[in-house]
Parts: structure tokens; C-alpha cells; sequence
């Protein structure tokens, strides 16, 4: 019997969207539905879109726990981890939903939302052009695509990480993130102070903006440096829990 | 084969669980795996799959570390644990999702054995009562045709004409090529059905024997003036006890009465058994 396979994972992604349907169907259900509700009672098609995208953010959370929870409760950690899958096979179905199965079907039921809350709208909305627009201007594609991964690997870390309470984690993460941005907040304003002090003009701040390849490998980077320490805790957690 | 070496565990590094556990347990039987509660019979079955890194020993199964998590290691490795849950689908449909993970799965005999088990395979598992889910997944797990089922607490929840089925379905699974190991403190449910009994205790392991090297070393029963008591209580029957087997008489097993007997006087069993 051959080890890491794409076959593998074929099949573990078939035991696992079967075993745990409820989870997908529920974060499906709220990819359509919630941006489709914002569409009907604002009657703008624009706030559906903007929701859509939203709640696609909000989803990374939903859809990292959705992946973990086998590993994690008590009435299913031992049979999922006697599971025949290799944590290669594991995480190769994990990049998969997360890269590639996670942002279609937002894209998908974002689009669907836009179009039925349209009948309801005051003004007119070209989903289409709109899409196009932001296609040719594809940093905001590429932008949010990035934030996304970003999130879904942390969220996919502090998953692997928490043992028992995933609350918890989730808080000590967001504490630490404000925590920093506060820092960073307070580190920029020292330097608006100490411009004002010299009389200077916040206007002439020069930003030093980094070459654009430099940008896409930072960005790159973060989330495969994520994916790839998730699949050593995959590996190292699978076997100590 | 299973085997351990010097296997220690501990969920802290204050709590100490499993304590310098040695024993090899071979295909073609079945092994009762006995002790008190907390002793770490669970937490050995969770070691022997790979689930958890013991402190210090090793586990082996067929010679390799089962926490590698090799394919061809855990496909041959099925355990029922005490307490789990089922998706809420139909058990055919459970069965069709993990069957390709088995390379030996047979579908008929999973439906034969829900038949004797009286579980309807197509209905949601969530309708199913406790019991009812427990003997699904037995079926589901006799099905798989593994060389090594583990079994946690087996018939916890079965009702008693079940537990007759799963004593005859269990008979009748084990071969040459298959080994079960059966943790339980219902050891009335499983008595006829075991071959090796191992009880573990504080120090590790304190018996592992076949049951007819047992029985020819022990006597079961009532006493007679001569006999060398190990232990002894006072039942409705009159006293029972477990004694030296000097005289080579043959005696049906008590596990109950045995497991006392290691509880209650262990350097004795040991001495017998002559092991530490």
C-alpha cells in the first residue's frame, strides 16, 4: 500500500465532506444566505456583494475548525486519527479546501446572492462589470485572495495548537494581534508627534514603497510559511493529543 | 504481533499512567487486557494505535512504530473505542466512504453481521440508540477484515441476546492471521471467549498467560483441606477460591476470582507465573 497519494486524499475528502456534511451544508448555507438577506432588506445589490465578501472573511474561522473538529472531539478523535490517511494526505486535502474549494464556493455563492437579491434592488448593479472591473484591477482579487489564506492558515494553527479550548485561543490570538497593531498604531503616531514637533507637514511624509515582486514574495510567503508549520503540528499534534 | 517494550506514559509529568509495560500479544487469540480502573488500559490501547507518544519504551506493531502512521500499519488496525460517535448517515453509506481505506472491506459480510445484530444498515445513525450505533460499528469493524481489532469496552450498552451474537461473531473472526484485544471490566460477557488474559497493575504487567497455562497452574472452586489458597470469598455458593494447582485437576476459569486473587496477592501470581 503506497503512501501520500493523490487517491488518499481523493478519498479522505470523500469521508470527510460525508461525515461531516452538516458543518459544510451550515457554511454554505451562510455564504448564500447572509449576503443574500443584506441584498433584500437594504435593497442594494452592492451591500449584498460587500457582505459576501465579508462573510467569506468571517468563514476562513468556521471552515479551519470545520477541518480540525474530527481530531479535536472526544467522540471522534480516535477513529479519525486510526483513520489510513498520512498527515501529507491530510493537509493536501486541507491546502486544497483552503486554496482552492473554500474561495470558489464563496465566489460561486457571492455571485448567486448578488443575483438574486437584484429583483429587490432600487438601483442597478452589474455584477459582471463590476467582477471585470476588479479583474482588471486584480490586486484587490489578489489582495483579498492573500488576506484570506493569511487568516485561514493562522486560523488553521491556533486550531491545531488549542487542545481543549478553541475560545480561548481564538481570544489570547486576537489580544495579541490588537496588542500589536496598538503597538504599531502607537509607534506611527510617535512619529506624526515628532514630525509635528519638527513643524513638518504630515503631507510630506514620504512613503517608501517596496518593489512589487518583493511585495508578492512577503505575501506569498506568510501563508506558506503558516500551511507549512500547520502540517508539522498536523504531524507532531496527530500523535500527542 | 504487538509488542512493548518498557512502555511508560503519563498524561503529566506527576501522573504517572502505564509503568515499565513489556508484552507481546500474537495473532490468533484473544487477549482480555484487565485492571483496575485508571490502571491505563484504555490509555494502552490508545499507544498501541499511535495516537499518543509513550514517555519512555517503545510500541510495535508487526516491528514498526505505529506512530509513523504508515498506511499499511493503521489499515490493518481497527479499534471500537468505549464511547464515539457516528455521523448521521446510514451506516451503507458510513461504509462506503471508509471502505477504501480497507483493502479487505466486504460489504455482504457488514450486512450479514448487521443481520445477526439485528441494525438495520439503512437507516441514519443518529436514530439509532446508543447499543444500537455500538453493535453498527462492530459490524462495520468485523467487516474491515483487519488482522488486529481493539476493542474498548465492547459490550458496554449491548442488550443480552446482542452480547451472545458478538461472542459468537468474535469466535468465529479470529484465525491465524488475527489477533483481538478485549478491554473490559464486564469480564462475565467475554470469559468463554478469551485465550490470553494480561492484568496490569501499579507496577506493569502482572500476568500474561494463556488460559490453559492458568488453569494448569490454578484451581478454581470451592477448597479442600491441603490446597493452597491464594484467595478466597465468600459467595452464595460457599467459599470460592483460587489455589495452587498441585494435584493437576482441571477447573473452568473465573476470571473474577482471578483477577482478585492478582489484586489482592500479586507476589503469589507472580511466584506462580514467575514473573515479576
Amino acid at each position: 500500500m503506497k503512501n501520500n497519494t493523490l487517491c488518499g486524499i481523493v478519498n479522505y475528502a470523500r469521508y470527510h465532506y460525508t461525515t461531516q456534511y452538516k458543518l459544510y451544508l451550515t457554511l454554505v448555507l451562510q455564504l448564500l444566505l447572509i449576503p443574500l438577506f443584506f441584498g433584500i432588506i437594504t435593497r442594494d445589490a452592492e451591500s449584498a456583494y460587500a457582505m459576501s465578501v465579508a462573510v467569506y472573511i468571517f468563514g476562513c474561522f468556521g471552515l479551519s475548525r470545520n477541518m480540525v473538529l474530527p481530531m479535536r472531539e472526544r467522540g471522534t478523535k480516535i477513529m479519525e486519527m486510526t483513520l489510513p490517511v498520512t498527515s501529507c494526505e491530510r493537509m493536501g486535502f486541507m491546502l486544497l479546501n483552503c486554496i482552492v474549494l473554500y474561495p470558489l464556493t464563496a465566489f460561486v455563492m457571492g455571485a448567486l446572492a448578488v443575483t438574486l437579491s437584484t429583483p429587490f434592488n432600487h438601483g442597478e448593479f452589474d455584477l459582471l462589470g463590476q467582477i471585470g472591473e476588479m479583474a482588471v484591477d486584480n490586486y484587490f482579487f489578489y489582495g483579498i485572495y492573500i488576506f484570506i489564506q493569511i487568516v485561514l492558515s493562522g486560523t488553521l494553527i491556533i486550531n491545531l495548537l488549542a487542545r481543549r479550548n478553541l475560545i480561548v485561543s481564538y481570544l489570547i490570538s486576537f489580544v495579541v494581534v490588537v496588542a500589536f497593531a496598538t503597538l504599531v498604531i502607537r509607534l506611527g503616531l510617535e512619529v506624526l508627534i515628532r514630525f509635528d514637533e519638527y513643524n513638518e507637514n504630515i503631507e510630506n511624509i514620504v512613503f517608501v514603497s517596496i518593489p512589487q515582486w518583493l511585495g508578492i514574495l512577503i505575501y506569498v510567503l506568510i501563508p506558506t510559511t503558516m500551511y507549512g508549520v500547520s502540517y508539522l503540528l498536523l504531524r507532531k499534534r496527530q500523535v500527542k493529543w | 504481533m504487538i509488542t512493548t517494550k518498557s512502555l511508560s506514559f503519563g498524561y503529566t509529568s506527576a501522573q504517572q499512567v502505564l509503568n515499565n509495560i513489556t508484552l507481546s500479544m500474537e495473532r490468533g487469540h484473544i487477549h482480555g487486557l484487565l485492571g483496575c480502573n485508571g490502571i491505563g488500559k484504555t490509555t494502552l490501547l490508545k499507544l498501541i494505535c499511535g495516537i499518543m507518544r509513550p514517555r519512555s519504551g517503545e510500541v510495535r506493531i508487526d516491528g514498526i512504530d505505529p506512530m509513523m502512521r504508515r498506511k499499511e500499519t493503521l489499515s490493518e488496525l481497527i479499534i471500537i473505542p468505549e464511547e464515539f460517535d457516528l455521523p448521521n448517515i446510514s451506516l451503507e453509506r458510513y461504509a462506503a466512504v471508509t471502505a477504501p481505506f480497507y483493502p479487505r472491506f466486504d460489504r455482504g459480510a457488514m450486512l450479514g453481521y448487521c443481520e445477526e445484530l439485528g441494525v438495520n444498515p439503512r437507516v441514519r445513525l443518529h436514530s439509532l440508540s446508543m447499543g444500537q450505533r455500538k453493535k453498527a460499528y462492530i459490524a462495520f469493524a468485523l467487516a474491515c477484515n483487519v488482522s488486529m481489532l481493539l476493542l474498548d469496552e465492547p459490550t458496554n450498552g449491548l442488550d443480552i441476546p446482542s452480547k451472545s451474537v458478538f461472542r459468537r461473531l468474535l469466535a468465529g473472526y479470529v484465525d491465524e492471521s488475527r489477533m483481538v484485544v478485549i478491554s473490559t471490566h464486564q469480564v462475565a460477557d467475554v470469559e468463554q471467549l478469551l485465550d490470553n488474559i494480561i492484568i496490569l497493575n501499579e507496577q506493569g504487567v502482572m500476568l500474561n498467560a494463556t488460559t490453559s497455562e492458568i488453569c494448569e497452574r490454578l484451581k478454581f472452586g470451592r477448597t479442600v483441606e491441603g490446597d493452597k489458597v491464594i484467595y478466597s470469598e465468600r459467595t452464595i455458593q460457599g467459599d470460592m477460591a483460587v489455589s495452587v494447582n498441585e494435584s493437576g485437576e482441571d477447573s473452568s476459569l473465573s476470571i473474577e476470582l482471578l483477577f482478585n486473587a492478582t489484586v489482592t496477592n500479586p507476589h503469589a501470581i507472580a511466584a506462580i507465573f514467575n514473573q515479576k
